[in-house]
């Protein structure tokens, strides 16, 4: 067996559970009353029924002095409270807070359906017709009381935002309240960005100002975007179904439009960084474009240059040949010429035609007289020489 | 409007943008610098116009305090301050 709970830790157990869930409390329910007891202390207890089933309320004195009808046995009505567990007795019942004669509301329900079906109709509700909230509107205006607490409510939660904050006051409450709220509205046309719709602030408040359809075209007509702050949990209005945006609360309806400071101070920086890294890379790759031409130029200027180079080099390579061979011809010719001069010249072919050379000790003889008689001489031939003496000189007779 | 035109002709002082629309023209001067089609002339001059934006949208951030106007009426006393 697990431990024991007492009595009082399973009712608060109990008790805890029904408070934390939110769809048990701010809640409309009907049913008929019965065992309607008004206790001297001003409190007032009954039972609220319908067909099949029942349940205790109390509604306290406060809230019971604030209604405008005495509550009696047989009547149908409809309740405002939370779904609260009275401990001590380990009871479940509603804590009142606020009452209506159900009259007519079957009538009213009726109504208020054909509305919202003659609205759909017409493409007020289109989801596609929604516009999105700006993300750094330069004015925010708030349509509320301006009495209530779901302005401050809002007020508190923008706090200080670079926009400029327009309050545009409305009645939100009675017969003049859809008029109200729909001029309200108009007087933002031309002025905000963005328009929070809201309550006055009390949660027992008639939402009907809302529902109505002079609110709903204010809404649809609106250029600036509207975020509607008005139904509740579980009721939800003409205006929620209207509005580009529904927010459970007016301050999140706040939430939902304030410029985010921080993601915006992160965004700047980011852009700054961006910036410099594609313009120092832009910077980069120009130099760098910048060197390589350059030396693509300079390269094809070398390349040119020795292409240059090369061809007079070419060029002149074959000028020498070509001079050097006619060199070699010219010389080849004068050497001819030379050779058979020189061999014209040459004394062997003098000798070879006949002549013959004298020589003696004092060389070679040119004169009979240079040599005496009887003296000794060779004769050089073509082929051969002799050995001679000279007998005695010739005396030419003429 | 591209901005090789943004660059050219008269842009608004920043002191005149609000921040949505400084943000917007800075959004574009970054991205014509990350695409890097512009000229080195344009996008110095590009650079220099995203950081006078910058600089803009950040004195709008840090001299924000909350400025409150009521349109009918005064303001309830304990909003007025």
């Amino acid at each position: 067996m697990n431990r024991a709970f007492t009595v009082t830790e399973l009712n608060q157990r109990i008790r805890d559970r029904l408070t934390s869930d939110l769809r048990l409390c701010d809640l409309w329910a009907r049913g008929e009353l019965s065992n309607v007891v008004n206790h001297r202390s001003g409190h007032r207890y009954f039972t609220l029924k319908d067909g099949e089933s029942q349940i205790p309320c109390v509604l306290f004195r406060g809230n019971a002095s604030r209604l405008d009808f005495d509550l009696a046995d047989g009547q149908n009505v409809l309740v405002f409270g939370d779904v609260e567990f009275y401990r001590p007795q380990g009871r479940v019942q509603i804590l009142v807070k606020a009452a209506r004669l159900d009259v007519g509301l079957g009538e009213k329900h009726q109504e208020l359906e054909l509305l919202k079906e003659r609205l759909a109709a017409e493409g007020l509700f289109d989801a596609g017709r929604k516009r999105p909230i700006p993300a750094h509107p330069a004015c925010i205006g708030v349509v509320t009381s301006p009495d209530g607490a779901a302005l401050r409510d809002v007020l508190r939660v923008l706090g200080a935002c670079p926009a400029r904050i327009v309050i545009s006051p409305a009645v939100v409450q009675g017969d003049s309240a859809p008029a109200s709220i729909a001029s309200a509205i108009s007087a933002l046309q031309g002025i905000a960005d963005v328009i929070i719709v809201g309550r006055g602030g009390g949660s027992a408040e008639d939402l009907s100002p809302f529902n109505s359809e002079v609110v709903a075209r204010a809404i649809y007509q609106s250029a600036p975007p509207v975020v509607s702050a008005v139904g509740h949990e579980t009721d939800v209005t003409v205006a929620d179904f209207v509005a580009d945006l529904r927010a459970p609360t007016p301050s999140a309806a706040a939430e939902m439009v304030r410029p985010d400071l921080e993601r915006l101070g992160e965004a700047l920086a980011g852009a700054e960084a961006r910036m410099i890294r594609s313009l120092s890379a832009s910077l980069d790759r120009r130099r760098a474009r910048y060197l390589d031409l350059g030396r693509l130029l300079a390269g094809r200027r070398m390349m040119a240059i020795v292409s240059e180079e090369r061809q007079s080099l070419d060029r002149m390579t074959d000028r020498l040949v070509s001079a050097e061979d006619r060199r070699m011809e010219l010389f080849a010719a004068r050497l001819e010429v030379a050779a058979g001069k020189l061999e014209s010249l040459s004394p062997l072919s003098t000798l070879r035609r006949g002549y013959c050379i004298a020589l003696a000790d004092s060389g070679v003889i040119r004169r009979a007289s240079d040599l005496a008689p009887g003296e000794l001489f060779e004769l050089v031939f073509a082929e051969g020489r002799l050995l001679c003496r000279s007998v005695k000189e010739m005396v030419d007779r003429s | 409007m591209g901005l090789k035109d943004a660059v050219l002709t008269d842009l608004s002082a920043p002191e005149d943008l609000s921040l949505e629309a400084s943000l917007a023209e800075l959004e574009g001067i970054v991205r014509s610098l990350e695409e890097g089609e512009l000229t080195l002339e344009e996008s110095l001059k590009a650079f220099e116009r995203g950081v006078s934006l910058i600089r803009r949208c950040n004195s709008l951030l840090d001299g924000a305090e909350q400025r409150i106007e009521i349109l009918v009426g005064e303001l309830p006393e304990d909003l007025a301050r």
